[in-house]
């Protein structure tokens, strides 16, 4: 059973102190539900019940208070889904999470509350999150006005202030998202969030959708706010410059798991994960040139049926035997750096 | 050489109550089959404006007010509409920055693919499922037999923008206008599309029409790269050389701007001011407000320079400069 394989264990970093977040063997399944015909046909015993989808599968990590943490992997691996699994958006299927090295079942009520409102989420597009018809202002404040953390008086003064945080004209109070380009948005994004005061922000893809010029505004907001506040990230990125320039750790995830985790700046200069290696080699950066881009090699494996072993062996230029048949454990490499591949064992 | 498309003077611009928008405002562009061109600039600057002209799509209070738009010869501004709907998804696809105009959310991805392809093309519902299939496995969608049943909310925003891709190329169209369709993508993903584009267009001789903010992309993907300002095409040269020695100020501040070079956790250099309104523009180089080489001369429409043979800029103090005859 590959299920055994992810078995929660403590996150495998000595060094970090305390632990502001943290999550153990945290999982997520979806199953997708039959329709009236397929129903009919599972009942009958002419269909199996449909597939067990593995979003996030066994996951452990712990990031540092004030401490930026990236996520990267391929699309569909699970890093929205863990993202929003940290900030209470989707309820675990299995897995713990604790707060200040605190587990879940032991928090009070006020700590439980605290701890919904301390990890806030950026979205890659925020007029998702918005609805057209609220004045921004309001979108901004209603949430700690909802939670009683401010009244209803005191709004627009919080409102202005968190506005100005972001470097958003506090008079712009009244307007609709449809009035702001994609980059005051997303500030309008960045404020809401901000307004419950979270310790952590969650951000997916959250400068994707911004050209570069805006994009290095935003990130400069987002290294300011870290300074200012103190603030957790989590940031989950495609772009492997981005992640590079804010992050001091970096998760690399394939298939609803873990498979490398450390310092940036060390997996940047020599990855330990084959994924990671190949990740790595496939970024384009400016000034490469023109270049031919090759197809995948080996097979994209599904979440509905991870391939049993290691789940990279069917693209991995490395795999043996034994990674057809046993998952590798995400175990340390180095001092802060922890990967899952059977060729760490080999040395 | 005749080019596929070849757009000249096009003007698209927006009547509003506010008044005039020129989201498009002079845009000479020219691509010939089986080339690769890029296009680059903020956002606001009119791009998605710029190919949705193309395939007429630009909806009221916006209209194409000057120009002429010709796809082998033909011109498509004024065309009939069904000759447009014709051309749109079979010879001339487009790929959207955002899936779900391609997607219908209440839809199963099955039915959607199914109808696009049997819109244009006469095969049984079955033959149909099948190439769906098929065209789903090309864009790296894993297990595409079961995850064609979904509906597009249960695939993740990179997998939703795959299927729009797949939808795009099921007809082998001559020429795609590509709208940031890799933004959401992660790089082994996105280098899987481009290793499928780069063999469309090799294969069938299509032209590919690439609009990104993504200047490692484009580099590494386009024959050409166009940078937009303010409605308006201000530089234009092969990509490699315009990334690695940008003729306009506008250039010089994207590539400037970008993560990864500078030291990690150092703040970014930000190109300063904001992109401007396209109300009313005022009269001379609309980047003049936020150049830092503006002088007087800028007050005035900056013209165009050409360095090198395919290298152009719009500017009166150039970064680079023609080069000796
Ligand atoms: N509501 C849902 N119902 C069913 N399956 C879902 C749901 N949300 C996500 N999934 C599935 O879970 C897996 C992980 O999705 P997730 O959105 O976390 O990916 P991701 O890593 O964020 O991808 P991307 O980079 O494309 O955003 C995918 O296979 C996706 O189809
Ligand atoms: N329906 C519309 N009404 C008024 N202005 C519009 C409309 N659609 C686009 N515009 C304007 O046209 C300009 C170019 O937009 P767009 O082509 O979408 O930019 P890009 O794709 O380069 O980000 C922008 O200033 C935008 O505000
Ligand atoms: S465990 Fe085997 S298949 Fe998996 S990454 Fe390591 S070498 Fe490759
Ligand atoms: S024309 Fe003048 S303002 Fe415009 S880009 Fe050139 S130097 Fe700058
Ligand atoms: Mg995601
Ligand atoms: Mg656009």
């Amino acid at each position: 059973m590959t299920a055994l394989a992810s078995t929660p264990a403590a996150a495998p970093f000595a060094q970090v102190q305390a632990p502001h977040l943290e999550v153990r063997g945290v999982t997520k399944h979806f199953v997708r539900k039959p329709d009236v015909v397929e129903r009919a046909a599972i009942a009958l015993g002419l269909l199996p019940p449909p597939p067990v989808l593995r979003a996030v599968d066994g996951v452990s990590f712990a990031v540092a208070r004030g401490e930026a943490l990236g996520l990267v992997g391929e699309s569909g691996c699970g890093k929205s889904t863990l993202g929003r699994l940290l900030a209470g958006v989707h309820e675990k299927t299995a897995g713990d999470f604790l707060f200040e090295g605190m587990e879940e079942a032991r928090w009070d009520a006020a700590r439980a509350k605290r701890a919904r409102l301390e990890v806030q989420m950026i979205f890659q597009d925020p007029m998702s999150s918005l609805n057209p018809r609220k004045r921004v202002g309001a979108a901004i404040g209603e949430a700690p006005v909802a939670h009683g953390l401010v009244s209803r008086r005191e709004r627009d003064e919080l409102v202005a202030g968190l506005m100005r945080e972001v470097g958003l004209d506090p008079s712009y109070m009244r307007r609709y998202p449809h009035q702001f380009s994609g980059g005051q948005r997303q500030r309008i994004g960045i404020a809401r969030a901000l307004a419950v005061s979270p310790a952590a922000l969650v951000c997916d893809e959250a400068v994707a959708a911004l050209d570069v010029s805006i994009q290095a505004q935003i990130l400069n907001l987002f290294m300011d706010l870290r300074e200012r506040r103190g603030l957790t990230y989590l940031f989950i990125s495609h772009d492997l410059g981005v992640v590079e320039h804010i992050t001091d750790r970096v998760a690399i995830m394939y298939l609803g798991r873990i498979v490398e985790i450390g310092p940036t700046p060390e997996i940047f200069a020599a990855p330990a994960h084959p994924y990671t290696r190949a990740l790595l080699a496939e970024a384009p950066r400016v000034g490469q040139g023109r270049r031919v881009y090759a197809p995948l090699t080996g097979e994209i494996p599904s979440p509905l049926a991870p391939p049993p072993g290691c789940a990279f062996h069917t693209r991995c230029p490395r795999a043996f035997a034994r990674c057809r048949e046993e998952a590798p454990v995400l175990d340390d490499v180095a001092p802060g750096r922890a990967a899952a591949c059977h060729l760490d064992d080999q040395a | 050489m005749s080019a596929l498309l070849e757009i000249t003077g096009l003007e698209t611009h927006f009547h509003t109550r506010a008044g005039v928008v020129r989201a498009v405002d002079g845009l000479d562009l020219a691509v010939r089959a089986g080339e690769i061109v890029g296009i680059v600039g903020e956002s606001g600057s009119g791009k998605s404006v710029a190919s949705f002209s193309v395939l007429g799509l630009v909806d009221p209070p916006g209209r194409i007010v000057a120009g002429s738009i010709r796809f082998r010869g033909e011109e498509l501004v004024g065309a009939d509409p069904a000759r447009l709907r014709r051309l749109r998804g079979r010879e001339i696809a487009m790929i959207f920055q955002d899936p779900l105009m391609t997607l219908t959310p209440v839809l199963r991805i099955e039915t959607q693919m199914v109808e696009a392809i049997r819109a244009h093309e006469r095969v049984s519902a079955k033959a149909a499922r099948a190439r769906a299939i098929e065209a789903l496995a090309r864009v790296g969608i894993p297990a595409p037999a079961e995850r064609i049943r979904a509906y597009p909310h249960q695939f993740s925003g990179g997998m939703r923008q795959r299927v729009a891709i797949a939808i795009a190329l099921l007809h082998s169209p001559a020429l795609i206008l590509a709208d940031e369709p890799t933004t959401a993508l992660d790089v082994t993903i996105q280098g899987q599309i481009l290793y499928e584009m780069q063999r469309l267009v090799a294969e069938t001789g299509a032209a590919l029409v690439w609009v990104s903010h993504d200047l490692a992309v484009v580099e590494s993907l386009a024959d050409r790269v166009c940078v937009m300002y303010a409605g308006r095409i201000v530089e234009e040269g092969p990509a490699e050389e315009v990334v690695a020695a940008p003729a306009h100020p506008y250039t010089r501040g994207l590539l400037d701007s970008l993560p990864g070079g500078a030291l990690a956790g150092a703040r970014l250099r930000q190109i300063p001011g904001m992109t401007p309104s396209l109300l009313d523009l005022p009269p001379g180089c609309p980047f003049a407000p936020r150049c830092p080489i503006a002088t007087a001369a800028c007050a005035s429409e900056p013209p165009i320079v050409a360095i090198a043979p395919g290298r152009s800029v719009r500017c009166h103090a150039p970064l680079v400069r023609q080069e000796a005859a």
